[in-house]
């Protein structure tokens, strides 16, 4: 067992398991000799054990219900760190000559990402170890972003890279989907500025083509199929989520508003072409998200599947139909959605039982 | 992810932040290196403060923003009066200028017949924003002939309204015209982009004179439009602000402060930096003084 997320997993499995062998028992369905059964406890609470003085997980849904109030804890304690620095800096700035600029931006960095690595020894929850991480990651951010405001450097989207990197390494380390996020954003930003620039757009404006998403929206939903993540639980879904995110966000925009594509043809066609791919994409991932048991991805094609049809109602109908109507219809249609739901879960259930 | 894994992840980390921070000022070093590729005098007529001024309290940094016109662009469309005067109401124009005609724009691989037919049918695949150089030319031929031309229609609009004594629309449009004139003498920044390329030695060969002249990078914006219109613009200076060093900033932030609260009719507190661009096109300032 190597982290706490798995230990985390395996205590909750033993829970469950332990509620279920006292239903069975009750129900007559299972009677365990009183040997067994000793063994059986006796093994569990060695393994429960372990994991308290290795990982300090949650032993009960008490200590669970805890866990989570620590996580907002450091969720929302993280945020306002990162802010705290950055009005810090703000506030003291102008006092400082820049060589000391230069040093206190260096400093805090690397003092924060050595606080980090000193912290997560002595932390086995994590808690506190995912807020340091989160103001390292904050403080590299203004390091770099203030250091080429000091010395007017030219904007560059390797900084995207940079941003990117650290991100993804203070996530790995330090078990944090808050560090996954910020730093899968960068990389996508980055991927998409490289795009633009490789067709001759200045990177700062590469969302004028809103396809410049796609390849990192691709690269991002493909990439937790080819590196393990059973050691970080939660972070493929981040991965596929926000790669979705990245892929219908620009299909949304294209679908409205063919200007903006690099296709060299009547707009009209383009939306037309968009929307199809909005609504065929938005189905298959849903279909994709069942078939996988990837919960995340499942609503979040539904979700964009209900948007693109609602979009276009309104495209069609806002302005020609009654108010009441048109929300009738929209009404209607999420009941058609459901209906439709309920008969791939009935469908799904089929399988399974078979 | 067993402890040697981790402790070598940090020791990437730390890696990472030395070698991200190496690179950023390297790069600043490389800039500032060799003599400057361009110096200009510029004072509180081509600066402003920075649009991030945070709050009053703060005592953050102070950056000065570019106030920089174009050189035959495209007429307002309104005229200047005397409540426009000062660089609170700095007003930078169309930025479509004459000289950026069809040949400049094939120059800057912008094809302008393409975006115009662009017009009759909306398309995809047209051109977006570009990063070029400019050329900025401080009180030189550009700044004279927008000074000859608000005089001319001063002495214009003055004629029209002595010819016509009594009509308050003619002496109207002749104190206005006299206020523009004013103001551009005296307060209308002297800072003009005059020409955009892809090429720095041959637009450096072209402008040689780097006390007057910088090069510096910008985004060049076509548009689709029909016949007759413009089918780009001037969009932005990559680097549209300077930070003011510490050692200047004591004297530069009094007079910005004084300025943005002086009263309408008073004087503007004047100022002179120069400002250097190095061998990557960044600017830093030189010197700064009082007046």
């Amino acid at each position: 067992m190597t982290s706490r997320s798995t230990a985390q997993q395996r205590a909750d499995d033993i829970r469950a398991f332990r509620t279920e062998l006292e239903r069975l028992r009750t129900e007559g369905a299972l009677v365990l000799s009183d040997e067994q059964r000793a063994d059986l406890v006796r093994h569990h609470e060695q393994l429960l054990a372990e994991f308290a003085r290795s990982f300090d997980i949650d032993r009960d849904a008490h200590a669970r219900q805890l866990s989570v109030g620590m996580r907002i804890a450091s969720f929302l304690g993280a945020l306002a760190l990162a802010a705290a620095v950055f009005f810090l800096f703000r506030n003291f700035w102008g006092l400082l000559a820049e060589p000391a600029q230069v040093a206190v931006l260096i400093g805090s960095s690397l003092g924060s990402c050595l606080l980090t690595m000193w912290v997560r020894k002595r932390d086995p929850t994590g808690h506190f170890t995912r807020l340091c991480a989160t103001v390292a990651f904050a403080c590299f951010v203004l390091n770099v972003a203030m250091l080429g405001e000091v010395f007017n450097a030219a904007p560059s989207d390797n900084v995207l890279l940079a941003w990117a990197a650290l991100g993804l390494l203070l996530a790995y380390l330090c078990d944090s989907r808050l560090l996954l996020a910020a730093g899968i954003l960068c990389l996508i930003g980055y991927l998409s500025a490289r795009a633009g620039a490789w067709q001759g757009v200045y990177w700062l404006d590469f969302g004028e083509r809103p396809e410049h998403f796609l390849p990192a929206a691709a690269l991002l939903f493909l990439l937790p199929q080819f590196v393990d993540h059973r050691r970080f639980p939660g972070f493929a879904t981040v991965y596929r989520v926000l790669a979705l995110l990245a892929l219908f966000l620009p299909l949304l925009v294209l679908a409205f508003w063919g200007r903006l594509s690099y296709f060299d043809i009547e707009s009209t066609t383009i939306e037309h072409g968009y929307q199809i791919a909005g609504f065929a994409l938005s189905a298959g991932v849903a279909w994709l998200g069942v078939r996988r048991d990837w919960p995340a991805v499942f609503n979040t094609g539904v979700v964009f599947f209900v948007v693109f049809m609602y979009a276009k109602f309104f495209d069609w109908w806002w302005e020609s139909m009654p108010k009441y109507l048109f929300f009738l219809v929209l009404g209607l249609a999420a009941i058609l959605v459901l209906l439709v739901l309920r008969r791939i879960r009935g469908a799904t259930r089929e399988a399974v039982g078979s | 992810m067993n402890e040697r894994l981790r402790l070598w992840g940090f020791l990437a980390g730390i890696a990472l932040i030395v070698a991200t921070n190496a690179f950023v000022l390297g790069g600043v070093a490389y800039n500032r290196n060799d003599a400057p590729d361009s110096t200009l005098r510029l004072s509180q007529r081509e600066l402003a403060l920075g649009r991030d001024r945070g709050a009053p309290e703060e005592s953050g940094g102070l950056s000065l923003r570019f106030l920089y016109r174009v050189a035959g662009d495209r007429p307002l469309p309104f005229e200047l009066n005397a409540d426009d005067g000062g660089e609170r109401h700095f007003h930078p124009g169309r930025r479509e200028p004459d000289w950026l005609d069809d040949a400049r724009l094939a120059t800057l691989g912008i094809d302008a017949v393409d975006l115009r037919a662009r017009a009759e049918a909306p398309r995809g695949g047209a051109p977006t924003a570009k990063e070029v150089l400019f050329v900025l030319e401080q009180d030189g031929p550009a700044y004279a002939a927008a000074l000859a031309r608000a005089r001319r229609t001063a002495d214009e609009e003055a004629a029209t309204a002595a010819a016509g004594p009594g009509r308050e629309e003619f002496a109207r449009r002749a104190k206005s015209a006299a206020d523009a004139a004013r103001y551009e003498e005296h307060e209308a920044s002297r800072l003009f982009v005059v020409d955009a390329g892809l090429e720095r030695d041959a637009l450096r060969a072209r402008y040689p004179d780097r006390q007057r002249f910088a090069i510096v990078r910008g985004v060049l914006r076509p548009m689709v439009a029909p016949v007759g219109k413009p089918v780009a613009s001037i969009g932005r200076l990559s680097i549209g602000e300077v930070t003011v060093p510490h050692r200047f900033r004591q004297t530069l932030a009094s007079l910005v402060a004084a300025d943005r609260t002086r009263i309408r009719d008073q004087p503007r507190a004047a100022f002179e930096v120069t400002v250097a661009w190095g061998s990557r096109l960044e600017p830093w300032v030189v010197d700064a003084t009082g007046r």
